[in-house]
């Protein structure tokens, strides 16, 4: 088996895994609604919401990502199958690459449900293409994404993970943030995707970078 | 305390008394800004220096991968919290020297973001690190994110600039200042390289005592 399909073999197994209880997806769809909702309660009224929605919603993926997809590694540790896949004939940086597919599907289907209700919940004026700001969501989550799975090893033999985790994840985060928030700000009010080029390129050597480093550290961080 | 140490020590006093005696009594005061400008003079070094103590965290976190030679952990995890101090002043500094040029303490200016963003990344480090019981995995760990946090500073800087900079791209210095701001930095760095390598061997102490004492 080469290096991708063992990890799509994880990811397969973590799917099935999770889709017999539904039990992140459930906790990720009900607290990013929770969220949502609050937002809308305090601020959907306010006539800012143009200002500080692009910023509203990708916190919302960050807080419902970190606190679900931390799960993915919690998860194998809590029930002692860790060990099980380490002395498995798989290469270590195929088993980050499998959790990283799994986190991802997981926050996609999130994506697919949660942008339409925000547009709804919050009442934003869109102007630009939505399709082209659907992306924007996707790019920005796949960062999101390797950067949490690879992170959220490093907590696992450390007290207080679940607050661990943020504090260390976050500052990481800060210039996927920064950027993707003006991206999705850019696009929501009319700007093409040509009009948020310097945001899509920041993104994207994010990606890489991380995605490098995911990779080349993950040996270090998962073994004793 | 040993040769090495009391030179530096003595180093530091002479050079940043030399500095200071310049910065305070020397130089005029300049149009618009008047004395104000005078933090600067201590202002950049700080934020230099404190770049640098991470640079070297990274290194220490690379070369601890790679040789798990326990010294290289030390000088990673001394280096940060230097480092973490000196970020923590060249963030107060740059916050009183703001409010003078620009007229607001906070601005959200990209090397301001990308400073604050470097504190809280080392104190993530800090706080991982005191989380971690077993030395070995600790080392191992935080070396990692040691490595992590640091690609995460030029994006930083870049994602933020985005949005707009009210850094001076270059600043009108006169001769006599800028001799004066190359002494302050050398003056900082033997500062940092000072309290770097008695932190160095404090964390070595502690470790041969710890093994003497069976863990007590």
């Amino acid at each position: 088996m080469g290096f991708s399909l063992k990890s799509i073999t994880i990811a397969k197994k973590d799917l099935v895994v999770e889709f017999r209880s539904k039990q992140t997806l459930n906790f990720m769809f009900l607290f990013s609604l929770l969220v949502l909702m609050l937002f809308s309660f305090t601020m959907g009224y306010s006539g800012a919401i143009e200002d500080v929605g692009a910023g509203l919603l990708w916190l919302i993926f960050i807080f419902t990502g970190i606190s679900g997809m931390s799960r993915s590694f919690i998860r194998e540790e809590e029930r002692g199958t860790l060990d099980g896949i380490k002395l498995s004939p798989m290469g270590m940086s195929s088993l980050l690459l499998g959790k990283i597919l799994y986190n991802f599907v997981l926050i996609f289907i999130l994506q697919c449900i949660i942008f339409p209700l925000f547009i709804v919940l919050l009442n934003y004026p869109v102007r630009g293409d939505l399709l082209s700001a659907f992306f924007i969501l996707t790019l920005g989550n796949i960062g999101f994404v390797i950067v949490c799975s690879a992170l959220s090893v490093l907590v696992l033999n450390a007290r207080a993970r679940e607050l661990l985790l943020p504090v260390i994840l976050l500052p990481i985060v800060f210039p996927l943030l920064s950027a993707a928030t003006s991206a999705l700000k850019g696009i929501l009010s009319g700007l093409p995707l040509s009009g948020v080029w310097d945001e899509i390129v920041i993104i994207s050597i994010y990606i890489v970078i991380f995605f490098t480093i995911g990779i080349l550290t993950f040996d270090y961080s998962i073994e004793g | 305390m040993n040769l090495k140490e009391s030179i530096g020590l003595i180093a530091v006093y002479v050079l940043m008394g030399i500095c200071m005696y310049f910065v305070l009594l020397v130089l005029e005061p300049v149009e618009v800004l008047g004395d104000s400008y005078r933090i600067f003079f201590f202002h950049l070094p700080n934020a230099v220096a404190a770049y640098v103590a991470f640079t070297i965290t990274l290194i220490g976190s690379i070369l601890y991968l790679k040789n798990s030679e326990v010294k290289w952990d030390d000088y990673a995890s001394a280096s940060a919290e230097v480092g973490i101090i000196f970020t923590a002043l060249a963030l107060i500094t740059g916050a009183i020297f703001s409010n003078e040029s620009w007229g607001a303490y906070w601005n959200w200016d990209p090397r301001q973001t990308t400073t604050l963003i470097l504190f809280f990344l080392y104190a993530g480090y800090l706080s991982l690190r005191s989380a971690i019981e077993n030395e070995e995995s600790r080392a191992r760990i935080s070396a990692v994110l040691g490595i992590f946090g640091y690609a995460g500073v030029p994006l930083t800087y870049f994602s933020t600039r985005i949005w707009f900079s009210l850094h001076p791209k270059t600043i009108g210095l006169d001769p006599l200042m800028r001799t004066i701001v190359i002494l302050m930095m050398i003056s900082f760095f033997v500062l940092y390289a000072y309290i770097l390598l008695f932190s160095v061997r404090l964390k070595r102490i502690e470790r041969e005592y710890k093994k003497l004492s069976g863990g007590w």
